[in-house]
């Protein structure tokens, strides 16, 4: 749920240069059969791409890099009945969006190809983009976001806590010890734990096997002990004053991560070029295990259009860009945490990181990723988890009553599900 | 007075063509109004055609050479307009069928808090921005008009300039500025004692860092506007009331606000049809959201969340259409009021 905010960035950012993306020109060359594919920036390796027409020489690929609203800009591709033969999927809701429309969408289990390739991807990622009875898939995995711990090792010596890696998983192995963890933080060296109080919920709620909404799509926010659980850990970290308030995505976070404004916080492995963006100095900032166990936040798809003339070309070149060898090239050029377990023992992934002060960072990312658990995520999860990160932001910067944000957020989210449902 | 008015704002651009076809439409308008009172209406109309269409082949190549507007207006403008109207009427989320709700959107709509929260922020914030905006430029124009001001073109570029930036990156920009923590203004409230503000996360003062980007970025367009009227204004009143012995303030009172009238009731109304639409300052300041007590949610922020975040684009298309009406009714007022406060 975090990406939805990295995918704002990236359209803000893009819309500084008002990118007017073309639409694809159907003039391949004789002989040749012409495969579109859309993504946007660092989703997919433009090298990998560009040796697409070596490896497939009947197919001529014209890639269209969509800046923007990538997702509009598919819904609209589908009204006009004229959608790339390969798309990029991105944001969770939408993901589960295109899950439960399918109708755009081939079905990859009817493909020998795909179903042959299931096996070299993580089952919890794969069945992200199938239906809950697994029997239609939207998509092929791209990369996926498997939390850890970041922590600020000096801060956590300066407040006599664990300093290792390997101390600080076993230290703070479930929720209570790391909320413990932060009141020592405070009394010791009065240095909020956590970046701010979005951050423990999402990563608490995210951790859970079911969110907002159960199978059936009915709304479970109001009874599901996983959200609630997040909830009272957000409302603990506010009431003891345990987080700076510090939004990410800003420069204040930059300037909190580089100054010690916070401690630690439980984010993907796509933080990774934030946070050394942030705070260059090397060393100070470690990776362990995150405490409450492994969670997912986020990574795209690829999937084919129904539209699309060679839909069993398209699904070969699609499981061709994302192979495990691929996904191994785009780790360390892209920081897209691959989808095939099988090359999380390779060298290249395991190499020391001089920045997190030579450790090796993917043996906690590897265990997350293999390790996680996931649940229903419904279309209307974006919706609803807006209204009740909302409603923590204002408890902790407006000091709006806790047991009155929780009310509040639920009405809000009622009435947005009247609209959805009506409209 | 109103002619000489008119044939004055010609000078002054782009912005005069708009007065203009107003005008003319005003013009038009009573046109008809005889017209009907006239016995064979039909045979005049009809004979009006036939005479247009005939102009319109014995000029061809002009209106060739001004279709490319036309077309790209029909294709990019008229049709998304009428679109929209289509789909307010609808349900729809992109992918599945349309399905024909008839005013349910608008019931919806009518009901919905947030919506009218976010109007009434709209009103604070705009508010908040075109009086001291207005005011800042009128003062700023009549200074620059003065025989005392060296430089003058400089100024005018450098109050212009905001203008022609990228709103985002203004944005980017304030919002590191107004930041609770690390933000530069908080650091200079710091220096001189007075307590960190929330800029960001509390409502009143996001509303007036929202009001603060605006005045910024529109001052200086409203300046050059207010200067292009000054210049224009006959020497010969202002001669006569110094010869009088008129102080500079009642000059300013009692000759140049009422000349410029038509050219302050031209900014108020592009003011509130660009200030009700204000989108881009909260969207980057606030993360999309409109802040935590969303005092940052403007109605054009509410539509895009609702039309492209939660893909509800028939009930966008609503508000998109309820916002119309709002600017329609609040232009006509502030018309009136313009009017009757410099009367």
């Amino acid at each position: 749920m975090k990406k939805k905010r990295l995918a704002f960035m990236g359209a803000a950012i893009s819309s500084l240069t008002l990118l007017l993306a073309g639409c694809g020109t159907n003039s391949g060359s004789s002989g040749k059969v012409t495969l579109t594919l859309w993504y946007w920036n660092d989703s997919l390796s433009d090298q990998i791409l560009a040796r697409v027409d070596k490896a497939f020489p009947n197919v001529n690929l014209v890639v269209d890099k969509i800046g923007g609203n990538f997702e509009a800009k598919l819904l609209s591709s589908f009204y006009a009945g004229d959608p790339p033969d390969i798309t990029g999927i991105n944001s969770a809701a939408f993901v589960a969006t295109m899950v439960q429309d399918h109708s755009q969408f081939v079905n990859l289990l009817d493909y020998p190809d795909a179903v042959a390739a299931r096996k070299n991807y993580l089952s919890w990622k794969w069945n992200i983009a199938a239906t809950s009875d697994h029997t239609y898939q939207v998509g092929i995995p791209i990369d996926t976001g498997p939390t850890v711990l970041y922590y600020n090792a000096d801060l956590f010596k300066k407040a006599g806590l664990p300093t290792s890696p390997a101390a600080v998983t076993k230290a703070l192995r479930t929720w209570k010890d790391y909320m413990h963890a932060a009141e020592v933080m405070k009394q010791k060296i009065d240095v909020p734990m956590f970046d701010n109080v979005d951050t423990v919920y999402e990563a608490a709620l995210d951790q859970g096997m079911q969110y907002y909404f159960n199978t059936n799509m009915q709304p479970i926010y109001q009874t599901n002990p996983v959200v609630k659980h997040a909830w009272d850990l957000a409302v603990q970290a506010h009431k003891e004053g345990l987080a700076a308030n510090i939004p990410q995505w800003t420069t204040s976070w930059s300037a909190g991560a580089a100054n010690g404004g916070f401690a630690s916080f439980i984010g993907a492995s796509w933080m990774v070029p934030q946070l050394q963006a942030s705070a260059p100095k090397l060393g100070v900032w470690r990776v362990a295990a995150a405490p409450g166990g492994p969670s997912d936040q986020g990574g795209s798809f690829l999937g084919v259009t129904k539209a699309s003339a060679n839909p069993a070309l398209a699904v070969k070149v699609a499981l061709w860009i994302l192979n495990a060898q691929h996904q191994l090239e785009m780790y360390p050029s892209l920081g897209l945490y691959p989808s095939t377990p099988s090359v999380y023992k390779s060298p290249i992934m395991n190499k020391p990181s001089p920045y997190f002060g030579g450790e090796n960072i993917n043996q906690y990312l590897a265990s997350s990723a293999r390790n996680i658990k996931i649940g229903f995520q419904s279309p209307y999860d974006g919706s609803v988890d807006g209204i009740f990160q909302q409603y923590l932001s204002l408890m902790a910067t407006n000091n709006l009553n806790p047991k009155i944000a929780w009310k509040d957020s639920v009405s809000q989210s009622e009435q947005q599900l009247r609209i959805i449902i009506h409209s | 007075m109103e002619e000489n008015s008119k044939t004055r704002m010609v000078a002054y651009g782009h912005c005069a063509s708009i007065y203009i076809v107003l005008s003319d439409l005003i013009h038009d308008r009573q046109v008809n109004k005889m017209s009907v009172s006239m016995p064979s209406v039909s045979d005049v109309v009809k004979k009006k055609k036939a005479h247009t269409w005939r102009d319109i082949r014995k000029h061809k190549t002009i209106y060739l050479f001004i279709s490319p507007f036309y077309i790209l207006f029909a294709v990019f403008g008229l049709f998304p307009i009428l679109f929209s109207l289509f789909l307010s009427f609808q349900a729809w989320n992109g992918l599945d069928r349309m399905k024909f709700i008839g005013l349910e959107n608008f019931a919806l709509l009518m009901g919905d808090g947030v919506f009218w929260q976010s109007v009434l922020n709209t009103f604070i914030i705009w508010l908040e921005s075109t009086i001291p905006m207005l005011f800042i430029a009128l003062v700023l124009a009549f200074i620059l008009n003065s025989a005392l001001v060296k430089l003058r073109g400089f100024w005018r570029f450098a109050f212009f300039l905001p203008n022609v930036t990228s709103i985002v990156a203004e944005a980017i920009i304030f919002g590191s500025l107004f930041a609770t923590q690390y933000g530069l203004v908080n650091n200079v409230l710091h220096f001189f004692g007075i307590p960190p503000i929330d800029w960001l996360n509390n409502n009143v003062w996001l509303q007036i860092g929202i009001a603060i980007m605006i005045i910024w970025r529109w001052t200086g367009y409203n300046t050059i506007i207010y200067l292009a009227g000054l210049q224009s204004l006959p020497y010969e009143l202002y001669e006569a009331a110094k010869v009088d012995g008129a102080s500079m303030a009642r000059i300013f009172f009692s000759i140049t606000l009422p000349l410029m009238r038509p050219i302050i009731l031209f900014t108020v109304i592009m003011s509130t049809i660009g200030g009700m639409q204000v989108f881009t300052e909260p969207q980057i300041l606030t993360g999309g959201n409109g802040g935590p007590g969303q005092g940052g949610l403007t109605i054009v922020l509410y539509l895009y969340n609702q039309a492209f975040n939660n893909y509800l684009f028939g009930y966008g298309s609503a508000i998109a259409w309820v916002l119309f009406v709002i600017i329609l009714i609040f232009s006509l007022l502030n018309t009136l009021i313009v009017n009757r406060l410099s009367k």
